[in-house]
């Protein structure tokens, strides 16, 4: 059975995106609205902006970001996320090892 | 306290949507899912306007509940209940009732004999009480023996 780009995208999506996310955090602090237009939009990061959320929970329970509620002038006090000295490390892991696996797919995948 | 905005019926309707579809979810995930994506809403209704076209937009954005529940982890399962303490079988008792009776009848070695016959067939089983099967056979392996001695005493005594 050939498998649909959505399956492809699906299976590619799972431990790459959170790191996506901690990568829009690497500038500063976001609110999850902000977060989710960086990553979502017309990318194939995210199935629909709704699923940040519960991997943005994730990784408030592993350390890797914390949250601060601060008012917001438009409506309802905004849930920030930051990056922890520990999130930060885990990305910088991630990166390093992600550069040598693309390269390596790229090679794989050349013809 | 901030109060909860209230949002148009369509909004309010995803998010009772939403909330059942994370049922099965991690709690703390899903409490902090829905509260997340609650104020997703309320951002996106404040900046775009919170008519009909507003509420749609937003519920474009976050995309269908089910995607939602799909990326979320699943709640743990429950803990398994504590087995239930072993029951002694009633053989097993009889057993060690019948060794302490071939104590106190020991000058009539078959009782002994008998129980220390059962309790190793009980052992041998592997099935009840060990403890009690082991106590059993050394009851009535006393017995038996307090007997033969008896006996042997009374027969070199005769002669």
């Amino acid at each position: 059975m050939v498998p649909t780009q959505d399956a492809v995208l699906t299976q590619l999506r799972k431990g790459v995106v959170e790191y996506c996310a901690l990568a829009c955090l690497r500038s500063g602090p976001a609110y999850g609205l902000e977060l989710a237009e960086r990553l979502g939009g017309t990318s194939t990061l995210l199935t629909s902006e709704g699923t940040l959320y519960p991997l943005l929970s994730r990784l408030r329970q592993q350390g890797w970001v914390t949250t601060t509620q601060v008012a917001s002038p438009v409506g309802p006090p905004r849930r920030y996320y930051e990056l922890t000295t520990e999130g930060r490390a885990a990305l910088d892991t991630f990166a390093a090892t992600w550069s040598r696996f693309t390269t390596d797919v790229r090679t794989t995948l050349e013809p | 306290m901030t109060a909860a905005p209230a949002f148009p019926p369509l909004v309010e309707a995803y998010l009772a949507d939403l909330d059942r579809a994370l049922a099965s979810s991690d709690p703390r995930e899903r409490a902090e899912t829905l509260a997340a994506v609650r104020e997703h809403a309320a951002e996106s209704l404040a900046l775009h306007g919170a008519d009909d076209a507003g509420a749609r937009r937003v519920l474009d954005e976050l995309g269908p509940v089910d995607a939602i529940a799909a990326a979320s982890t699943p709640a743990p399962p429950p803990a398994a209940a504590p087995a239930p303490a072993p029951r002694t079988p009633a053989a097993d008792v009889w057993l060690v009732v019948a060794a302490f009776a071939s104590l106190a009848v020991f000058v009539v070695p078959v009782v002994a004999a008998a129980v220390v016959v059962w309790a190793v067939v009980r052992l041998r089983s592997g099935a009840g009480n060990r403890t009690l099967q082991r106590v059993a056979l050394a009851v009535s392996g006393v017995s038996f023996v307090g007997a033969l001695a008896l006996y042997v005493s009374h027969l070199l005594s005769a002669g």
